[in-house]
């Protein structure tokens, strides 16, 4: 039951992060566009470590490479990090006020960025764009909005 | 013990694999085309994602037509009958013209060009990232698109077809940064190429001579080198000349005639088949011939 739950929470952040862009936007706009599979991902596992682990976060990774059209591994690379770093600190983040854990979301996927920036750039043999720690920040600012719904979710759906 | 929170931490060593797998995998996806079967096979998959992503603009995109072309139905109709019978007698003229090329092709000895089918599809989405400049059309697998395909539109050329769903495809356009294109100046006959920068209106034409006769507004066609885009479709016109001291190559960019922003429909042109150049092959091995012959004593 928690996994379909789970797994129809993760396709609507996989289509979130595919919607298209309205015509003419700019390029730097593209940078604020929250990873919305990676507050789905980083929620579940604070909320059901023992079903949402590393595995699930490698394999909705290639999902997600598919699904925006990036290098396979590039989002693997994100998502392995926030659930090595939620995994660790669950029982602590679990019960801290929302807009804290926000901060720790922030810091948590700069951590995960800075992992998938040195690989991208080590690959590509030149240095990836900075501002992709950009998304990081975008992405803190969603998650009250994601931890408030999702939780309901999973409330209603026990 | 049993405590009162069981703890579940990941195991390092799990962790660790999967970050180096995920890191090889992302290096030789980098590096290699290797994964292109596996794309190509998932993206069927992954369709419906795509799909439900773009249901709501397009919903809208449907509503607002619909109240467009009641409200001003008779004044459209007008302006396109108008613009077809223009169209038709340059149409009557093209053919005049085209027969006449093929009769001073077949003159010259060379393949004449075949006409080729077309197929029309509708932009459903633009992306122009710094790093991914594509579109995405609404026509796929079954209606017969096929990777490699030329995109064009009124204006000029836009891209190719790089990866196809059975009903959608994905358009690398001409300005991605991964992307070139084989090009002729009108003018002069020179062929060069133009590579993509990320810039969303510009191309960056490279290895240029210092010599070299181009000059700002020389007009860029594509000239069917590498058979992967058709010879003689507009791209753009040289915008900006720039030398370099102790460069050998000018610095020159190029502008784009399409306005990748501003359609919303474009043509599919049927993918050439790539041709080995039997002939070329023939042609060098005779001249090292007579140059070996003139070479010994």
């Amino acid at each position: 039951m928690q996994w379909t739950v789970i797994l129809t929470t993760c396709s609507f952040s996989l289509i979130l992060m595919v919607l298209p862009a309205f015509r003419g936007m700019p390029a730097y706009l593209y940078f604020f566009q929250p990873e919305w599979l990676a507050l789905a991902l980083s929620y579940w596992v604070l909320a059901a470590p023992e079903r949402v682990g590393l595995i699930t976060a490698f394999s909705l990774g290639f999902v997600a490479d598919l699904a925006t059209g990036s290098h396979f591994g590039e989002h693997g690379l994100l998502y392995l990090m926030l659930v090595l770093f939620f995994a660790a600190t669950y029982s602590q983040v679990r019960v801290l006020p929302i807009w804290q854990q926000a901060i720790i979301f922030a810091f948590a996927m700069l951590i995960g960025l800075i992992l998938q920036y040195l690989f991208l750039s080590l690959t590509s043999g030149s240095l990836a764009n900075a501002m992709v720690f950009l998304k990081a920040f975008a992405s803190a600012l969603m998650w009250p909005w994601v931890f408030l719904l999702l939780r309901m979710i999973r409330r209603r759906f026990r | 013990m049993n405590t009162l929170f069981t703890r579940t931490t990941p195991s390092p060593s799990l962790a660790i694999t999967l970050i180096l797998t995920c890191a090889l995998v992302l290096w030789i996806d980098s590096a290699s085309d290797y994964f292109r079967g596996v794309r190509q096979a998932a993206s069927a998959w992954i369709e419906p994602v795509i799909v439900a992503a773009h249901l709501p603009g397009r919903l809208s995109a449907v509503v607002l037509d619909a109240a467009r072309t009641f409200s001003d139905k008779g004044q459209r109709v007008a302006t396109l009958e108008a613009e077809n019978f223009e169209l038709r007698a340059l149409g009557s003229r093209m053919a005049g013209l085209a027969a006449e090329n093929a009769r001073l092709r077949a003159l010259l000895g060379s393949t004449s060009q075949l006409e080729s089918d077309t197929l029309i599809a509708e932009v459903i989405s633009l992306e122009q990232r710094l790093d991914r400049h594509r579109l995405i059309l609404d026509k796929g697998e079954r209606d017969g698109v096929r990777v490699g395909q030329a995109v064009i539109d009124s204006t000029g050329l836009l891209g190719q077809v790089t990866q196809v769903m059975p009903g959608l495809s994905k358009v690398t356009l001409v300005t991605d940064p991964s992307h070139a294109v084989p090009l002729l100046n009108e003018r002069t006959g020179q062929q060069v190429i133009a590579e993509g920068t990320g810039d969303r209106h510009q191309l960056s034409v490279r290895f240029i001579s210092v010599s070299a006769d181009i000059r700002v507004g020389d007009s860029l066609l594509t000239s069917g080198l590498g058979r992967r885009f058709p010879r003689g479709y507009p791209v753009g016109e040289v915008a900006n000349i720039e030398m370099i001291p102790g460069e050998s190559f000018q610095s020159v960019d190029m502008s784009i005639s399409s306005k990748p922003h501003a359609i919303d429909h474009v043509l599919l042109l049927s993918a050439l088949e790539p041709v080995l150049q039997d002939d070329a092959v023939v042609e060098v091995e005779e001249l090292e011939e007579l140059i070996e012959a003139a070479g010994s004593p």
